[in-house]
């Protein structure tokens, strides 16, 4: 047994000095480092690059498809262009990307939805959307507006103005981004399509049948519900701010309808100023138009952007712009521009605030909605009454009348645009 | 053109006006972020069109002309005898001229390939290899026939980079075939079919910034470090293990950026261990750097030069730190896609690569000109500017990217979580501006060098390039 031992750490204590005496060198002459180099390289890039290039053939995915003619061509201008800096094209497992996905379960990408394609739009950052879902998710218009300025639809966007694209580029580009989720993103956009045109054929035909059919878009359990949230100064306040910075780019400051990108839109952005008008919808269709936007119209689903509370304060808040059939309950106050506004946008000749330029107005008027929303803010409060708005209760009565704007008698510095 | 140093001047004066331009784009790009109808509506000044612009004029145009023309400059002298052909190399640097007036023309008009770090079009492509072979042979040809033995590890490094660029260029531009992607003001542009394509985008995305960028910059701070300080290398046994790790390791990582893409699941594992694998040439490196640095630290106060690549090296550490843990797959669940990525980009490119790039050029210019810099003090002014300005930029940017990193793992939209980023976008723009003017202050402070800088004699050249600030 000791002899075993011995052997073995005589043995070992050899082999130690073996390696002690065999120094350990690499001699880097010009030969080694210059083959030496590239041998290294091409064996990584062997693994790394040219076996997944020899071995990773995928099938088409289900949802894959060919793009036509025209929208390759709107893919070349989306490459040229660099939108692929900001838009990936891919969603992760992790990622959530909102309600309008409710049709595609925030599909996660698949290699083979990428079989069709030559040169990767993948992009690395995620400034903007993800957009490998979405075809369907906005309308043809709404596309139109948005490339016009961003803002005009999505007024928190900072992506670029592509106004100088000529009339085939932007339909190109459009097609390509409806083409954007395969085969079911197309049929998305197909029936945005469809239903437009069963939505103006409709309308043609008069008001009444138009109620009718709005009203049948709806599960008819959403006609019933009412507004949980009470018209409280503190809601509507906030729905003021809501609708301020998000929705008059289409429906105008006003709430007409008339907003910049409503040149762009059929059907027209919904008219909130008349009683008529904003009888169409109860509290709880309002809500599920804003939830989930309105096929066939520019309208999107703000769900991905807004919560519960925000839509349902910004119901209560619609129903305070003047016209509308609720302005007649006195607790309300009119919705209407002060002379401040007015006076804050210079670059109106014709003083009204609400159709200048949408991009170059003063950002402050859009973003601070004390300024324009409809009473709460200070507009149109009597000045000897020193209550300050917030601090007021409506539902107790005390709330301050406003200075003789009523339905009746719409306040004078503003229009009242027919439907 | 055949004088002596004259393709290594040229390249660096060049490369100082370059990234005046490549600045005016990035600040455009920035503006347009934190304003974005600012220019709105001019086609050529567009986001993504601007944003090619910068970050090609500042690779190719900004860093990688005063690559050449450090290695011009450094292989001679280390090996002994002139550079094989001063007129070779100014060929080379008019190409790589050419290179960038047609990138700045292209990239704009909306020829691209649509390839990030690979926009340029394929026959813009085909020049900048031949203008890699060309400085390739140039390099060989001096190293052959150098009087030197001793092969300095800064040789390896500026062979290696020659060597590897040109196959990695060809090998993320899939330089063979030039087809597709051809409707539409767009370009011909190499790629594959296929998601296998995006693979082979971001193995060339990140090779040029590990097999050139890191290289050339490398080589260079082993160069410029020791001299300024009259010590010699710490180790040279280190600087071998950094060496062959460093082309080992960088070659795999790649990949890195496709981590949650549908894509093989062994390329993500060989990118994570290659990724970790990059401490070993980092700290290598660095270790080196810094052991040789032992009592010369006051020296960064005396020599403009050693500042900035001193520096340098510290926002190189912690480049090198962030990346690897930005590879972990929780790590890269928060900052994919957002900002921080474009913090650590421009910690890479401007805090490492152009620190390295001015300290280079701070010490070559007044040697090979023979003339002292025209004034130390607005030099000084120049690192505090850009200091300051990246500083700036990174946290900006890597602040607002954890904000928006957290605001969609927090189950956020990507628009609703837009406007946190506003005041990030401001910031980021400012700093932009800071940066811009400490490079319009080096380029005055290099002509007026080349103009009126007081002349030294030739045996005092070493001396003067320590400028005292």
């Amino acid at each position: 047994m000791a002899t075993i031992v011995e052997n073995i750490t005589k043995g070992m204590s050899e082999a130690v000095d073996g390696l002690k005496r065999r120094r350990f060198v690499l001699r880097m002459d010009y030969p080694t480092i210059f083959f030496g180099t590239i041998t290294v390289f091409l064996g990584v890039v062997f693994v790394v690059v040219a076996m997944p290039a020899l071995t990773f053939h995928v099938d088409p995915s289900p949802d894959a498809r060919p793009l036509t003619a025209q929208e390759e061509h709107g893919r070349s201008i989306y490459a040229s262009n660099g939108c692929w800096y900001c838009h990936s094209q891919y969603i992760r497992p992790q990622d959530w990307t909102g309600v309008k996905s409710f049709e595609t379960l925030g599909r996660v990408a698949q290699a083979g939805d990428f079989a069709y394609q030559k040169t990767m739009l993948l992009g690395s950052e995620r400034t903007g959307p993800d957009l490998s879902q979405e075809a369907g998710a906005h309308s043809d218009d709404w596309h139109i507006a948005h490339f016009q300025n961003p803002r005009y639809t999505s007024m928190k966007s900072i992506m670029p103005e592509f106004k100088f694209f000529a009339p085939d580029e932007l339909n190109d580009t459009i097609a390509y981004v409806q083409s954007l989720g395969g085969k079911p993103g197309v049929a998305r956009a197909q029936k945005q399509r469809e239903v437009k045109s069963a939505l103006l054929a409709i309308r043609a035909q008069g008001e009444p049948t138009r109620t009718l059919q709005i009203e049948s878009m709806y599960n008819p359990t959403w006609a019933n519900v009412t507004n949980p949230m009470p018209p409280s100064p503190r809601s509507l306040t906030h729905g003021k701010y809501i609708f301020v910075t998000n929705c008059i780019g289409c429906h105008g400051v006003l709430g007409d309808g008339k907003g910049p990108s409503a040149q762009y839109l059929q059907p027209q952005p919904f008219n909130f100023t008349t009683a008529q008008q904003q009888s169409i919808l109860s509290d709880g269709q309002m809500y599920h138009a804003i939830l989930l936007g309105q096929e066939g119209t520019a309208m999107p689903a703000w769900g991905d952007f807004l919560t519960v509370n925000d839509i349902w304060d910004l119901t209560n808040f619609l129903r305070t712009i003047p016209g509308s059939s609720l302005t007649s309950d006195p607790t309300y106050e009119m919705w209407q521009a002060t002379e401040a506004t007015v006076a804050k946008n210079p670059q109106n000749p014709a003083k009204n605030p609400f159709q200048t330029e949408f991009g170059k107005v003063n950002e402050g008027s859009y973003y601070n909605g004390n300024d324009i929303g409809p009473g709460l803010g200070g507009s149109t409060i009597n000045p000897n009454n020193n209550t300050a708005p917030g601090a007021t209760d409506i539902n107790k009565g005390d709330y301050p009348a406003n200075n003789g704007a009523s339905p009746n008698n719409p306040p004078q510095n503003q229009s009242t645009p027919k439907p | 053109m055949d004088k002596e140093f004259s393709t290594s001047r040229n390249f660096i004066l060049t490369g100082v006006i370059w990234v005046i331009i490549g600045g005016i784009a990035g600040l455009i790009a920035a503006i347009e972020m934190a304003a974005p109808d600012f220019l709105g509506g001019i086609a050529v000044l567009e986001f993504g069109r601007i944003r090619a612009v910068h970050v090609n004029v500042m690779f190719f145009l900004w860093v990688s002309s005063i690559w050449f023309g450090a290695f011009s400059y450094i292989v001679p002298k280390l090996c002994g005898v002139p550079l094989h052909s001063e007129r070779l190399g100014n060929i080379s640097m008019i190409l790589w001229n050419v290179v960038g007036i047609l990138a700045a023309l292209t990239l704009p008009a909306g020829l691209t390939q649509g390839r990030e770090y690979a926009e340029m079009i394929w026959p813009i492509d085909i020049l900048v290899v031949i203008v890699l072979l060309m400085n390739l042979y140039n390099i060989v040809r001096t190293v052959l026939a150098r009087k030197e033995k001793k092969l300095y590890v800064s040789i390896w490094y500026t062979t290696a980079a020659l060597v590897l660029m040109p196959m990695v260029y060809s090998i993320g531009n899939v330089i063979w075939d030039p087809g597709s992607l051809s409707g539409f003001p767009i370009g011909p542009s190499g790629s594959l079919d296929g998601i296998r394509d995006s693979i082979w985008n971001w193995f060339y995305g990140h090779n040029v910034l590990g097999l050139w960028f890191t290289m050339g910059g490398v080589a260079m701070v082993y160069y410029f470090v020791p001299l300024i300080i009259r010590s010699p290398l710490y180790s040279h046994t280190l600087s071998l293990i950094g060496f062959w790790s460093l082309i080992f390791f960088y070659t795999m990582v790649g990949h890195h950026h496709l981590l949650e893409t549908p894509t093989p699941g062994y390329l993500k594992t060989i990118a994570v261990i290659g990724s970790m694998g990059l401490f070993v040439p980092v700290f290598t490196f660095l270790g080196n750097i810094w052991m040789t640095m032992r009592g010369n630290w006051g020296k960064i106060y005396e020599s403009l030069p050693l500042k900035f690549l001193i520096v340098g090296t510290v926002f190189y550490f912690v480049t090198c730190v962030q990346g690897p843990f930005q590879s972990i797959q929780g790590f890269n669940r928060l900052v994919h896609f957002t900002w921080w990525i474009t913090g650590h980009a421009h910690l890479a490119m401007l805090g490492t690569m152009s620190f390295w790039a001015m300290g280079g050029l701070y010490y070559m210019v007044p040697v090979i000109m023979k003339r002292r810099i025209w004034s130390p003090a607005l030099g000084e002014a120049q690192f505090w500017l850009v200091t300051l300005g990246f500083l700036i930029m990174m946290l900006t940017l890597q602040i607002g990217g954890l904000i928006q990193g957290g605001a969609w793992l927090e189950g956020q939209t990507v628009y609703a979580a837009l406007p946190s980023m506003k005041p990030y976008a401001i910031g980021r723009a400012m700093s932009g501006a800071l940066l811009f003017f400490g490079f319009c202050l080096q380029l005055y402070n290099i002509y007026k060098t080349m103009r009126v800088g007081q002349p030294i004699s030739g045996s005092n050249a070493v001396a003067a390039a320590e400028i005292p600030t």
